[in-house]
């Protein structure tokens, strides 16, 4: 027996030992597989800049036929630049361009209307001088012109440069006037208040002048109409085109929350901040820009592209002189729908500057814009400009977290350490900055609005703030410390909701929710109301005195800049246009006390008080019938004041972001903090997912190292010319002589006797 | 895998952000961390390109004239290996083939088909056609030209009163078909290459419904046969990856929303969370799953575990922005991971390109998913850059400090990534090591404890060692409070004569039973916040105390009063103060020992769930023995007695909870009403 158990033993003993060693010599073999590394395809193709975020090459067109005015037009008047001819009942008016001898109609041809199946309502629009929108005696919206409404013209009187002429609606039993006249080279068309008489049981809801004013039929004259979309977009008149479901119906100021809800907020949708918008036929031929000068804040700029109701492309202001609402009676919304008793008292006019030759096209209205706006001053010459471009460093103080008991304070960024984080960036490079410090009182970001004071202690206290001024400022950075005259929340002093708070049309008190987490309630949750202008005005002097006393001298304006209400309150009663007045009031005062004055995406009515712009929009909204995107905005505004883009670490494309900033002259901007970005899990600010200084700033370095070398040049001049090579090919001329050419695309491409490298910028000549 | 809670209201939310547009899409995009909360993020993709198909050109056969005929309702897209874009133009009749840019190529099947639903290439370019319109699926070579056809199978197994409508189809590596009919319950219909009906595969179930399990228990069968049927969703897509594995998407069904199944038809993502309205699913070369919600407008991406990456995408409701769908019908993804949804009433292809961020996600994530965790060091460090709330991330850089035996790091990355798994295995390591290097030490102290006790005991005894301390302590113990707080202890190990004494012999009070209700609360806080994550099932962060205080007291105090009033019914003997006595030291297992399971549970990991579970149930277990033989003790009853005391009171509970409730709902209406009335009023007044 032991025998064979010795030699099963020895057996087995060898069976392993054979097993072991191969294994160990074929098992090594297999780990040597070839991995595939992972796959990065990097093709270029022009297809991928076709898309509308950019802007599409020019075309070369034939010289466009100018129409021609009819036999029953007489001239109503003249001047140096233009002609106005009128029907004999101002249904219809054309201008013509004395220069280049082009005709700009109201109305289409009645050749293509006639072509066209339209139904009665449209073709009696396309035939009229104004379109209306009224509420009937049931309180039901409805839209009328000129010619379904009975209307007849009642008196045609001559005024300087043109002609009035009142018109009355039968229908309706109501009388309006409209003035038409010629002052150099624009058309300015005006509604006087005073003159809209109603006297039947309808109410005007809204007046458009001139609708049809360079409407073109599809493709038959090339083009396009700009709309200030964000920082400006093109929608070009196209033959094949998808259909459309609605128009632009863009408004000016973005909307008021007072009177109109939020779920027809899109998301992220881009802003008007300028009452703007054009028209081209023929680049480089013919183009028109409209401005609406009064009535602006209660105005919308439709664009109707082809394929909606008409195939006709058009744009026009639309003003609203009064809201429909819906007015609640119960918790459960329960209510009716009604509208405005009163109309908005505003005279309404909106201007349009007539352009031909090189200068008709975006380019060129932005040029027109900006020379207009430095007529009325609004644009100053910059000065105190230094060598290099700012770099806008957003930083974050304090944030309120909510807690066992209470709620806590969550420290990101002290005094201390902003000074330290601003030193370690100028000694990697960054020779110019524009510190916006935000949360930098006691109740932190989301504590308490408006009470501001004191300053927290936990970041340092008054005095270290102070410190951190003086030596910023001695390194030539400003120090802008944010305010919001907009949102009340916490616990104030002087400020009570029902007293001070906005109230909607309907009037209850407005107010917003910010949520902490997004699935259970938290008692973080904030309750956020609006303050009143008027008393946003005299809150925002008691704060400059108390700034002033401080030291500081700089003030970064959040959400004032752009958000613009009504206010329904029965004793503190406020239009929107009161209430850009107050704004206006506000930022003249804070000036009279601040050396600067920083403002978020402001609304052109407070451009003329900014030194400083931030978080500039440099895309558009991206619409199906929008074709390109340009930098409409910037070209107005370059190098009269400095714009800063939205901030970079939360582009998801970060090295397409910086050629972007870089075509659009937009200095970049970046929000810090000390501390890691987990930390604010647990407050308002959780949507800050990426913000820790040590994490960035070697890319901020040189990112800014790069955009320095190409911006610093052009900071004071003016952008003369953008034109498209290629797709995704941009080059931009300036005032200087200078250009810069910035290459999208995947590959290298060469511009005169040099290379652009692949997703890269190069400057070029100049003095 | 993560279970989400709802995110419908994103939308809502999303227009109260008090931040400014992170980037020009018209959508938010979201990742899901651990607790299956939405986290914003960058954008992981943005639109490059619309395919609307005008460059179609059709001559017509009598005038020879080119009209371009774009596309019309197409609901469904492939795209080969050879990156041309295959688009079902389902309003046309026919396949159109564009290459990956957009440019057109060809079309297929214009005279033979009629409402073709579904398209499928295989790696040699046949094209397998599904057309709903002739009930049949058509296979044409890569020319054009139409080389077989299947309609409804013979074989008696497939059931001849079934219909045979197609309306999706791939073929397998074997060449096999799976046919996604419409109606279809069992599962998808398996064809050979001959036309040879094989079978049904991976079918859907019908879920749990407890109105229809109450019908079938209650219900006739007359009735029954009157009710609708409750049958498993159909699926609505199939697709098929790289290894052959099938993926299907179904609506209508939360769970069954999207599965990956093996050969044996089993889902291998079965806790993969979903919305239900998935309209189409497909799958790129890394295994990443992409789905489309066609009633939310929503794609999500999955990594290849069934793990959330991104949501994004919306509904066009009218504002018509480049990168809002209207009816999203088909998605699929290029060789360079562009994704083409199809909108079935646009009409046209939308094509999203992933960002700069998404490369870098998902360069991470191939190293990570082939097990070489120090390679994916680099990107996901780079990820957490651009957005430090990405908790894959964490669990990434925990999984290769795990590899290269930084335990502690790994910890920390794994507690803040919230996976409970893996941190389990990195405290088991840690605490290895610890035991290691420190048990003996433990032990050795241990045991000179042990013998010093003995000692002094001994000391004690012989000598009156420390006899002050002792008889301080025993004087201390006869204080009646003291008395009283400790008479728990006693309690919990004679129940019987503990009740006896505390009715009787004052071995309880109303102060002392206070004091212990109130350190019942404090205990409670404790557990609530040192029991070991692991074993938690709240979020420490979302704790509100208040809530946890109500959660306490008001089951308490209405036990004691409906307990009260039910006895009083019943001949029991106790009175009020005695129930209300007796109900908190009955809990007394949990105020005594809940604190040190809670501390223990510290020191475990996942694998020793079993002593926790344990130690918990066995408090709750004892805690309820204790209430019975209160309720015995204190009223007198006899054990029938006492079960129907009990039950008695628990109705009586319910019945209190449902007058509030009814009250509470009451008193809602009538101030809503009131406030109505106001202001009405006031408008007519002001007006």
């Amino acid at each position: 027996m032991s025998k064979i158990k010795k030699e099963v033993g020895y057996g087995c003993i060898a069976a392993l030992l054979f097993f072991g060693i191969v294994t160990w010599v074929v098992g090594e073999g297999n780990s040597a597989d070839v991995s595939e590394g992972f796959n990065e395809n990097k093709e270029d193709r022009a297809i991928e800049y076709k898309i509308n975020s950019h802007t599409s090459p020019e075309s070369i067109n034939a010289q466009i036929v100018a129409r021609k005015v009819p036999d029953g037009y007489k001239l109503a008047a003249q001047n140096d630049h233009l002609e106005l001819f009128m029907d004999n009942q101002m249904k219809s008016i054309m201008i013509k361009d004395r220069k280049s001898g082009y005709v700009w109609s109201s109305i289409p041809e009645e050749e293509g209307l006639q072509k066209e199946r339209l139904n009665e309502e449209w073709i009696a629009a396309l035939r009229s001088p104004f379109l209306v929108e009224y509420f009937d005696e049931e309180s039901m919206q409805k839209r009328g012109s000129y010619l379904s409404l009975e209307s007849t013209t009642e008196q045609i009187e001559q005024v300087p440069g043109g002609i009035k002429a009142t018109y009355s609606l039968k229908k309706l039993d109501m009388t309006f006037s409209m003035e038409v006249k010629l002052e150099s080279d624009s058309l300015v068309v005006r509604f006087d208040d005073q003159d809209i008489v109603e006297n039947g049981k309808s109410k005007l809801a809204s007046i458009q002048p001139l609708p049809f004013l360079g409407a073109v039929l599809k493709d038959e004259i090339p083009g396009y109409i700009l709309i200030p979309d964000g920082s400006g977009a093109l929608i070009r008149f196209q033959g094949m085109h998808p259909r459309y479901d609605q128009a632009y119906d863009g408004r000016v100021y973005g909307m008021d929350l007072a009177v109109e809800s939020s779920d027809r907020r899109s998301i992220n949708e881009q802003p008007i901040l300028m009452p703007v918008f054009g028209m081209v036929h023929g680049t480089g031929q013919n183009s028109f820009l409209g401005i609406i000068e009064d009535g602006k804040h209660t105005s919308h700029i439709i664009a109707y592209p082809s394929g909606v109701n008409t195939n006709y492309y058009w744009a026009a202001p639309k003003f609203i002189l009064r809201y429909a609402y819906y007015q609640p009676t119960s918790k459960n919304m329960g209510g009716f729908n009604t509208f405005q008793a009163e109309r908005n008292h505003e005279d309404r006019q909106v201007r349009y500057i007539f352009d031909d030759g090189l200068d008709a096209d975006y380019v060129g209205m932005a040029k027109t814009y900006r020379e207009y706006l430095k007529g009325l001053e609004i644009l100053k010459t910059k000065s105190g400009s230094q060598e290099n471009i700012p770099l806008h460093m957003e930083l974050l103080g304090l944030e309120k977290e909510s807690g066992i008991i209470g709620n806590s304070m969550v420290k990101m960024t002290s005094f201390e350490e902003a000074e330290a984080m601003v030193n370690e960036l100028m000694d990697k490079g960054v020779h110019n900055l524009s510190v916006v410090f935000k949360g930098w009182g006691e109740g932190g970001l989301n504590g308490n609005n408006p009470d501001k004071f004191p300053v927290a202690k936990e970041l340092g206290g008054k005095n270290r703030l102070l410190e951190l001024k003086k030596i910023l400022e001695e390194r030539g950075i400003p120090l802008f410390l944010y305010a919001d005259y907009t949102n009340a929340y916490g616990s104030n002093g002087g400020f009570s909701p029902n007293a001070d708070a906005i109230r909607t049309i309907s009037n209850n008190v407005l107010s917003d929710t910010y949520y902490l987490w997004f699935d259970a309630e938290s008692s973080s949750d904030l309750t956020v109301y609006y303050i009143n202008p008027k008393l946003s005005t005299e809150i925002a002097k008691s704060d400059a005195e108390q700034f002033d006393k401080m030291g500081m001298d700089s003030l970064a304006l959040g959400k004032t800049g752009s958000l613009l209400l009504s206010d329904h309150h029965p004793k503190s009663k406020m239009s929107r246009m009161q209430a850009a007045g107050e704004y206006e009031k506000l930022a003249a005062s804070l000036l009279g006390r601040m050396d600067h004055l920083g403002v978020y995406m402001p609304n052109e009515y407070l451009w003329k008080y900014s030194s400083q712009m931030f978080e500039m929009p440099l895309y558009s909204s991206q619409y199906m019938f929008s074709t390109d995107t340009v930098p409409f905005l910037q070209i107005a505004l370059h190098g009269y004041v400095d714009y800063f883009s939205s901030p970079a670490n939360y582009n998801a494309n970060p090295q397409e972001y910086v050629l972007r900033m870089v075509e659009y002259g937009a200095y970049p901007s970046y929000k810090l903090t000390n501390e890691p970005s987990w930390k604010l899990k647990n407050t308002l600010s959780n949507d800050m997912f990426t913000s820790y200084f040590d994490d960035w700033k070697d890319e901020i370095a040189s990112t800014y190292e790069k955009m320095n070398a190409v911006l610093k040049q052009v900071q004071d001049a003016t952008i003369e010319q953008r034109n498209v090579l290629d797709w995704g090919v941009v080059e931009v001329v300036y005032s200087n002589g200078k250009k810069i050419i910035v290459n999208y695309r995947g590959k290298d491409i060469s511009y005169e006797n040099q290379m652009v490298p692949e997703m890269d910028f190069i400057l070029v000549g100049g003095e | 895998m993560v279970k989400c809670k709802s995110i419908l209201f994103i939308t809502i939310i999303m227009l109260l952000l008090p931040s400014t547009a992170f980037a020009n899409a018209p959508y938010m995009t979201f990742t899901i961390n651990h607790d299956g909360e939405p986290i914003l993020t960058q954008s992981a993709y943005l639109p490059t390109g619309v395919v609307d198909g005008f460059n179609i050109t059709l001559k017509d056969a009598d005038t020879g004239e080119e009209k371009s005929v774009p596309l019309s309702s197409p609901e469904d897209i492939f795209i080969d290996s050879k990156d041309h874009v295959y688009v079902a133009d389902t309003g046309n009749s026919r396949i159109v083939v564009f290459d990956q840019w957009g440019n057109y190529l060809q079309t297929i099947g214009q005279n033979t088909l009629s409402k073709p639903t579904g398209v499928f290439v295989d790696e040699e370019g046949t094209v397998y056609v599904a057309d709903y319109g002739r009930e049949k699926v058509f296979i044409f070579n890569q020319d054009g030209k139409l080389m077989k056809e299947f309609g409804k199978p013979d074989s008696h197994l497939f059931g001849g009163k079934n219909p045979f409508k197609p309306m999706k189809v791939i073929a397998d590596k074997r060449k096999n078909l799976f046919i996604v009919g419409e109606g279809t319950i069992h599962g998808l219909i398996q064809i050979s290459q001959e036309g040879e009906f094989l079978g049904y595969f991976g079918g859907n179930k019908t879920g749990f419904n407890l109105t229809k399990m109450l019908q079938r228990t209650f219900y006739t069968q007359v009735q029954l046969d009157q009710l609708m049927k409750q049958l498993p969703p159909s699926a609505t897509n199939v697709a098929v990856d790289r290894e052959g594995l099938v993926y299907t998407s179904t609506v209508g069904s939360r769970n069954d929303s999207i599965k990956k199944l093996n050969v044996a038809g089993k889902n291998l993502l079965p806790d993969l969370w979903s919305y239900s309205d998935i309209t189409d699913i497909t799958v790129d070369a890394l295994g990443n799953i992409y789905a489309v919600d066609s009633f939310r407008g929503r794609i999500i991406e999955y990594d290849r575990d069934g793990n959330i990456l991104f949501i994004f995408g919306g509904t066009d409701e009218g504002n018509q922005r480049l990168g809002l769908f209207k009816s999203p019908s088909g998605i699929a993804v290029s060789s360079d991971g562009r994704l083409f949804i199809v909108d079935k009433q646009r009409n046209n292809i939308q094509i999203l390109k992933a960002t700069e961020f998404t490369t870098i996600v998902h360069e991470a994530i191939f190293y990570f998913m082939d097990g070489k965790y120090a390679q994916s060091e680099g990107p996901w460090i780079d990820v957490l850059r651009l957005n430090s709330m990405f908790d894959l991330a964490h669990t990434g850089l925990g999984m290769s400090a795990m590899k290269q035996s930084e335990y502690k790091m790994a910890l920390e990355e794994f507690r803040i990534a919230g996976n409970k798994e893996e941190y389990s295995n990195a405290y088991w390591e840690i605490r290895r090591i610890w035991l290691m290097e420190n048990s003996s030490r433990y032990m050795i102290g241990i045991l000179l404890l042990f013998t010093a006790v003995v000692v002094m005991k001994k000391l004690y005894r012989k000598y009156g060692f420390a006899r002050q301390a002792v008889d301080g302590w025993k004087w201390f113990k006869q204080r009646k409070l003291t008395a009283q707080l400790l008479h728990p202890f006693r309690l919990m190990r004679h129940p019987v004569d503990g009740y006896w004494e505390l009715e009787a012999e004052g071995k309880s009070s109303i102060l002392s039973a206070t004091i212990l209700l109130i350190l019942l609360f404090v205990v409670r806080v404790f557990e609530i916040y040192q029991t070991n994550f692991l074993f938690a099932d709240w979020d420490v962060m979302k704790v509100n105390l208040f809530t946890e205080f109500l959660k306490v007291f008001i089951p308490f105090f209405a036990w004691i009063i409906s307990n009260y009033l039910v006895s009083s019914i019943n001949d029991g003997e106790g009175k009020f103060k005695d129930i209300y006595k007796g109900t908190i030291y009955a809990l007394s297992p949990y105020i005594i020992f809940a604190g040190p399971v809670a501390i223990m549970s510290q020191g475990l990991t996942r694998l020793e769930i079993v002593l926790y579970d344990f130690a918990s149930t066995s408090i709750v277990l004892y805690s309820a023995f204790l209430l019975f033989m209160m309720v015995k003790e204190i009223h007198g009853y006899e054990i029938g007695q006492t079960v129907k005391n009990i039950f008695l009171t628990l109705i009586g509970m319910l019945i209190m909870a449902l007058l509030a409730f009814i009250l509470f709902g009451l008193s809602n209406q009538v101030t809503d009403f009131i406030y109505s009335i106001f202001q009405e009023v006031k408008y007519r007044v002001e007006n």
